[in-house]
């Protein structure tokens, strides 16, 4: 019988205290918001609007007249900003060092170690208001690790823990160097890998145990018999007898994370970027009783298996452009798909992500969305409520209501308008963002001299053009042009030669 | 009315084929944004064949719509045949028009149309210093040259900086100059040419070759002041050349094409009193100059800067495709950067207009001018409004009742 | 000859894949009336009707009864859709020009039905309405193949998700340039990988023996063991007591018993070439060269079971006998010289197939492993052309491919109970001047 490696058994203790326990670190300090309009995405606009804020979430939410603001309250907002939800991001491969391992089939990797808190990708997470954030592994891979979801605030990755082993990594879009069969060849392994792995194991045990006894009966010794210490596999479409004669930290570290996900400890995320891909992934989640815990990552034309995917009540997280663009192989006419329309109208649940480098910010997503034709209400939701949902947050964040956390944006207009900036984002309480002490954001948006140079002087600028004169032939026609001018040019010291009209 | 546009008609030099509208609309829009005078709420535009008949508040109309704004104006679509639009045995072709080389059939054209621009300026590309002529022209329409073109031999077209020396090699003593083994192959040469073409003009010098004098005669209109210079200058440095150029020959009207920083030198564009052309807003701010190593600056503000400083520019989408990329969607940006909605809107209709010498035709929602018109579902330039229907020339290109 | 033939549904096609649902296969009844129906080829019924409802024949004769509201198509001659016996149709271009699979990839997981669709209704419009499909054109070891009916829609329609094994030997395509010694070293590894999966599966029943006879073994132990359980416990007690009173050691009795026989551990590539081995699928092998399959024909022939099938065999002439004695077929590609690159030992001689014919070997005709099957009635007009009896070369293209893949009650000819995909012409099918007027795919008529 193998030792009970330690770590797996700290990381199981770990994992059952994980819900909800990783808040921020909270001072007592109380904190109002106030803003022209709240929109709570939880019901009506509120115009004029309080949100009272203590220990980290919203005890109070309504018109300044309903709330009262306590005097050792902190007080943010104004009458010009509108309030609105954090964002939520359903996953992104993003803030990561290197995100795609080369083996094809690693479900004991853990996204903790591979996080960058001081990538620039959360540093934009705040200017953009993206206030929870899936991160998963890269796509490029059979099985992946496991991801977590963080708050895009803290220089360490605990700080940054909002809930840690979150999620697993799949693939059927195929990686680097195979072809769809050869990744689907693996992936099928992966599992029939696994069932080896664990028949085998049980065998052994039944085997060990049977000895046992019979050692016993020949010795005339009585034998207790032994307890199974471990659990049954739950799982609807595995039949695997004897499991729980294997206590769980008896399996190996890179088998156990598959069989926690059978027994739907992880949401899979299973990446697409075709529709046969999708008909593959819908596959696997039904062959191996998946498909309550699978949430499909979309790229390119998946769009086209749309009624494949509602009718799998699985939901969805849109990466790559809204509008799909292809080429007709025979016509060569373009043909424009704008795919949430597509989704929408199947009846498919989905989420919207900020791959896109062009469109990174979930609220000009939004947009660009209603712009596409979806309804307002909808595209919101795409970015806010279902997120939420598919990250099993749909309690704590993606509406602004009492009890939930205290996600806070206020922007400078309407959210889906080109002009809007986030001005303040509050995280669990804590003022955590304000745009006018962005740096950054003030050099993209004003521009910055670049170091060690200077706008030239009027005198240097006189000097080069002196430099840069053309022939003496010429000279004498400017001279001739503009003898009247010039006599004006000297009362202006500055200007020399005959300027430009 | 109609003496109006058969007087507009009679005045262009070059001959176009007229074309029949769709026959009679009336347009209703929450909004009408004629650019030539204030929004009108609950305004009604009505066109008559070709042009637009009457601009006014009230009514009903067959097609509705949330906004109504005059056809965009774009002066750099880069719709072209790519390296065929310009001719590379010298560089310096003044006298060549970039005519023979667009490709009408693209579908790129209505594409772009379908993003609002109803007018646009092709140039040839930048790979030589002195270019040749551009023309303007209907996004939309018959696929025939002569029925789309508003103005020939609109701009002349230069170059600065690196790109035009990009595809030369040093010459070999070896061998004759030729194609490859040629001058300019530096900034400083590149600068040279220029200054040489104009130079020689002035003088009269090499008249006596045919190419060269029709090649002068072109440069001696632009020193008239009858045609416009359009010099691609991306680089501050290449600004500041640029400026001298039309300071030191005295060029009348100057355009300074994709002028990536121009913005970091104020003083000069206000005292030249040159045109400035914005290429689009990258997400970073940067464009990369696609031969040195080296990036440009294109802060979000640009516009908005320029336009305080009273320096007249466009904004324009240079061809650029995906979300964000049209040149609705720049105007959108530049309001990001603090550039006023009534500003943003100029800038892509009557001051590229201006710039080219279209304004008697487009740019602008007037009794008489061409009934190019752009159909909102919304706010025009939000993310959230989408073009729903465009007229050109009186004709219903995009129909917003099928949307 | 056949007048009115009864309902009749074999039995035998249980193996085969599941009959698309109706929906698929078209509500309305088809009848279609030919002057020539060419059942099989050699055996024809003049002026006959062919009935087919919800997808499959249901009855051929003269003078049969239309159904009310039953489509009737009438023509000249009708005989059996096509198959093209080394296609790669609607697979997914990466997958088919994969060099990297193993005997146990599966071109099933390849067949994309949502893209190219316009491959697809090519070949339907050529008459080719099923192929045998497989990826790894330049592999070694190109896997399972399907038989897959050629579908327009987004479901594919499967007749056999496991068609066949694949492999080659040889080829200079796509960057291999081995030379000699590899080529022949390539036929020892096609071998080396056989013996593997014959090793597996004798290993597999070897074990299974092996565990019954331990069981049988330990099962008779455990009841021994129980029967003398007390009297062992007696006796430990009793020399424990001792040992405590003799202040001696006390030492367990050593038990002994035989170590359980252990299972092979699971391999999906050793167990594919297992089955090519025992002969339940086809082994389809790419060769050209003479010495390449004189090693081959040589090394196979230990294998009894094996069921050998010769891709391309550009010089596969001077082993006929050979093949004739040992059933080997050969699939063809009659390309005429100078389409595409043309190797010198694929030289695609389209006179090939006639000489195998005439020795007397089993001749299929495919379109080479590549997406483009609508030519295939003309490769096969072609080696007509070329000395190819025109019943044969007809067979090659339908029921030659159906036997030698297993599918031949439900594709491949005329008869009740197979699949409702019939082609009809308004000339002989193998004249290039007749034109094909109207296909039914299972009972579809998607072309007219």
């Amino acid at each position: 019988m193998n030792a009970i490696p330690m770590r797996s058994l700290v990381r199981t203790l770990l994992c059952s205290v994980a819900l909800g326990a990783f808040p921020l670190a909270q001072s007592d300090q109380k904190l109002i918001i106030e803003a022209g309009r709240i929109m709570t995405q939880a019901g009506p606009d509120i115009e004029n609007g309080r949100i009272l804020i203590e220990g980290g979430r919203i005890t109070a939410i309504g018109t300044q007249a309903e709330v009262e603001k306590p005097w050792d309250a902190l007080v943010l907002g104004g009458p010009k900003l509108v309030a609105f939800p954090g964002f939520v991001e359903a996953h992104t491969s993003q803030g990561m060092d290197r995100p795609n391992e080369n083996i094809d089939v690693a479900p004991f990797l853990d996204i903790r170690d591979s996080i960058d808190p001081v990538a620039y990708f959360f540093e934009d997470c705040l200017r953009y208001g993206v206030t929870t954030i899936n991160v998963q592994q890269g796509g490029n891979c059979v099985v992946g690790g496991r991801g977590m979801i963080v708050r895009p605030v803290g220089m360490t990755v605990e700080e940054m823990t909002v809930r840690p082993l979150f999620g697993m990594k799949l693939s059927t879009r195929p990686k680097s160097g195979k072809s769809r069969a050869t990744q689907m060849q693996a992936l099928r392994f992966a599992f029939d890998d696994l069932r080896t792995y664990l028949e085998d194991l049980v065998e052994k045990e039944k085997d060990e145990q049977g000895y046992a006894k019979r050692e016993a009966l020949f010795q005339g010794r009585d034998l207790e018999a032994e307890k199974a210490e471990g659990r049954a596999l739950a799982n609807a479409t595995w039949k695997l007898e004897g499991l729980e004669l294997i206590p769980r930290g008896a399996l190996d570290e890179r088998y156990a994370p598959l069989v926690e996900l059978l027994e739907g400890r992880y949401t899979a995320f299973i990446h697409c970027n075709d529709p046969l891909d999708v008909d593959h992934a819908l596959e696997l989640a039904r062959k191996h009783g998946l498909l309550a815990k699978t949430v499909l990552v979309l790229e390119d034309d998946c769009w086209k298996a749309a009624e494949l995917i509602a009718e799998a009540g699985v939901p969805a997280v849109l990466e790559g452009s809204l509008t799909h663009v292809e080429r007709d192989p025979i016509t060569g006419v373009e043909k424009e798909t704008f795919v949430p329309g597509v989704l929408h109208a199947k009846g498919v649940r989905f989420a919207l992500s900020s791959e896109d480098p062009n469109t990174r910010a979930p609220a000009y997503q939004a947009a660009l969305a209603v712009g596409g034709g979806l309804d307002r209400q909808t595209a919101l939701d795409a970015v806010t409520k279902v997120p939420a949902e598919i990250l099993g947050l749909g309690n704590e964040v993606g509406s602004l209501e009492k009890g939930k956390l205290a996600n806070v944006l206020l922007f400078s207009g309407d959210p889906l308008s080109i002009t809007a900036w986030v001005e303040h984002v509050v995280i669990e309480g804590k003022p955590v963002y304000e745009r006018a002490k962005d740096l950054r954001n003030k050099h993209l948006l004003e521009g910055v001299q670049p170091p060690n140079t200077a706008p030239p002087s009027k005198a240097d600028e006189e000097k080069e053009f002196e430099q840069g004169e053309h022939s003496d032939a010429d000279k004498k026609d400017a001279e001739k042009d503009d003898k009247g001018n010039e006599k004006k040019d000297d009362a202006k010291d500055e200007k020399k030669e005959g300027g430009g009209r | 009315m109609w003496i109006l546009a058969a007087s507009l008609l009679a005045s262009l030099p070059i001959p176009r084929l007229t074309l029949d509208g769709d026959g009679d609309w009336t347009i209703h829009a929450k909004v009408v944004y004629p650019v030539s005078g204030k929004p009108i709420e609950d305004g009604v535009v009505r066109v008559d064949g070709t042009k637009i008949a009457a601009v006014g508040k009230g009514g009903g109309g067959d097609l509705e719509c949330a906004a109504v704004t005059p056809g965009f104006v774009d002066l750099a679509v880069q719709i072209d045949t790519g390296n065929a639009s310009v001719e590379q045995t010298s560089e310096s072709v003044a006298r060549l028009s970039v005519a023979g080389g667009l490709d009408l059939f693209s579908d790129e054209w209505r594409r772009v149309l379908e993003s609002g621009v109803t007018t646009a300026l092709a140039l040839p590309a930048d790979f030589d210093v002195i270019g040749g002529l551009g023309v303007v022209l209907k996004t939309g329409g018959p696929t025939l040259l002569a029925a789309r073109l508003v103005k020939g031999d609109a701009v002349l077209r230069g170059a600065i900086g690196s790109q035009p020396s990009s595809g030369n090699n040093a010459p070999r003593f070896v061998e004759p100059q030729n194609f490859y083994y040629r001058r300019p192959t530096t900034r400083m040469a590149v600068e040279w040419v220029f200054r040489k073409a104009f130079y020689d003009t002035l003088q009269g010098e090499g008249a006596d070759d045919p190419e060269e004098a029709a090649n002068q005669a072109v440069l001696r209109r632009v020193l008239a002041g009858e045609l416009p210079l359009s010099i691609q200058a991306k680089a501050t440095q290449d600004v500041r050349t640029a400026i001298y150029l039309k300071e030191e020959f005295k060029i009348p009207y100057v355009i300074l094409d994709y002028a990536v920083e121009a913005w970091r030198e104020p003083e000069l564009l206000k005292r030249s009193g040159v045109a400035v052309v914005l290429p689009p807003f990258p997400p970073d701010g940067r464009h990369d100059d696609g031969f040195v190593n080296d990036s440009y600056f294109l802060p979000l503000d640009a516009a908005a800067q320029l336009h305080e400083q009273g320096v007249p520019f466009a904004l324009s989408a240079h061809g650029q495709r995906g979300a964000g990329a049209s040149l609705a969607d720049q105007a959108g940006l530049a309001q990001r950067g603090g550039l006023p909605f009534e500003a943003a809107l100029a800038a892509v209709t009557l001051d590229p207009a201006r710039m080219v010498g279209v304004q008697a035709r487009v740019g602008s929602i007037e009794v008489g001018k061409d009934a190019d018109l752009v159909l909102w579902s919304g706010t025009p330039f939000e993310p959230t409004a989408h073009v729903i229907g465009v007229l050109l020339d009186g004709k219903l290109v995009l129909d917003p009742r099928s949307r | 000859m056949l007048a009115g033939l009864f309902l009749s549904l074999p039995t035998a096609a249980d193996h085969l894949g599941p009959v698309p649902s109706p929906l698929l296969a078209g509500e309305q009844a088809v009848a279609i009336r030919a002057e020539r129906v060419i059942l099989r080829p050699g055996e024809e019924l003049e002026n006959g009707t062919i009935l087919i409802e919800r997808g499959r024949i249901v009855a051929i004769g003269k003078d049969l009864a239309v159904p009310e509201g039953a489509r009737v198509i009438e023509g000249a001659v009708a005989c059996a859709g096509f198959i093209d016996p080394w296609s790669s149709l609607g697979l997914d271009p990466s997958s088919a020009a994969d060099s990297n699979s193993t005997p146990g990839t599966r071109s099933i997981d390849a067949l994309d039905p949502w893209h190219r669709v316009h491959e697809r209704q090519e070949a339907l419009r050529g008459g080719v309405t099923a192929a045998r499909i497989q990826l790894g054109r330049t592999s070694p070891f190109a896997g399972i193949g399907a038989l897959v009916q050629t579908d327009e829609g987004s479901k594919p329609v499967v007749v056999l998700e496991d068609a066949c094994m694949a492999g080659s030997v040889g080829i200079t395509r796509s960057g291999r340039s081995p030379d000699v010694f590899d080529r022949v070293s390539e036929v020892d590894r096609l071998i080396g990988a056989l013996e593997k999966g014959k090793r597996y599966r004798e290993a597999q029943i070897d074990f299974r023996k092996e565990l019954e006879k331990w069981l049988k073994a330990i099962t008779e132990k455990t009841t021994e063991l129980e029967k003398d359980f007390k009297k062992a416990k007696k006796d430990r007690e009793k020399e424990e007591k001792d040992a405590k009173e003799k202040a001696k050691e006390f030492k367990e009795k050593k038990y002994k018993e035989d170590k359980k026989p252990r299972r092979t551990r699971p391999d999906p590539d050793d167990e594919a070439m297992a089955r090519a081995v025992e002969g339940e699928l086809p082994l389809v092998v790419e060769v050209h060269r003479a010495s390449e399959i004189r090693r081959l024909l040589e090394k196979t022939e230990p294998f009894e079971r094996l069921r050998l099938v010769i891709a391309g065999g550009t010089e596969a002439l001077s082993f006929a006998k050979e093949l004739v004695v040992r059933k080997i077929p050969v699939i063809v590609y009659p390309t005429p010289l100078g389409v595409g690159r043309a190797d010198e030992y694929e030289a695609h001689d389209p006179a090939l197939a006639g000489e195998l014919a005439r020795a007397g070997v089993r001749v299929l005709i495919g379109s080479g492993g590549g997406a483009n099957a609508r030519e295939l009635r003309f490769l096969a007009a072609l080696a007509v052309g070329h000395g190819l009896d025109h019943d044969q070369a007809l067979a090659a293209i339908t029921t030659a491919p159906a036997q030698v893949f297993d599918a031949s009650a439900r594709i491949g000819a005329l008869a009740p109970g197979c699949s409702g995909d019939v082609l009809v012409f308004d000339g002989d099918p193998l004249d290039t001047r007749s034109g094909l007027r109207f296909v039914v795919a299972h009972g579809l008529v998607v072309v007219q």
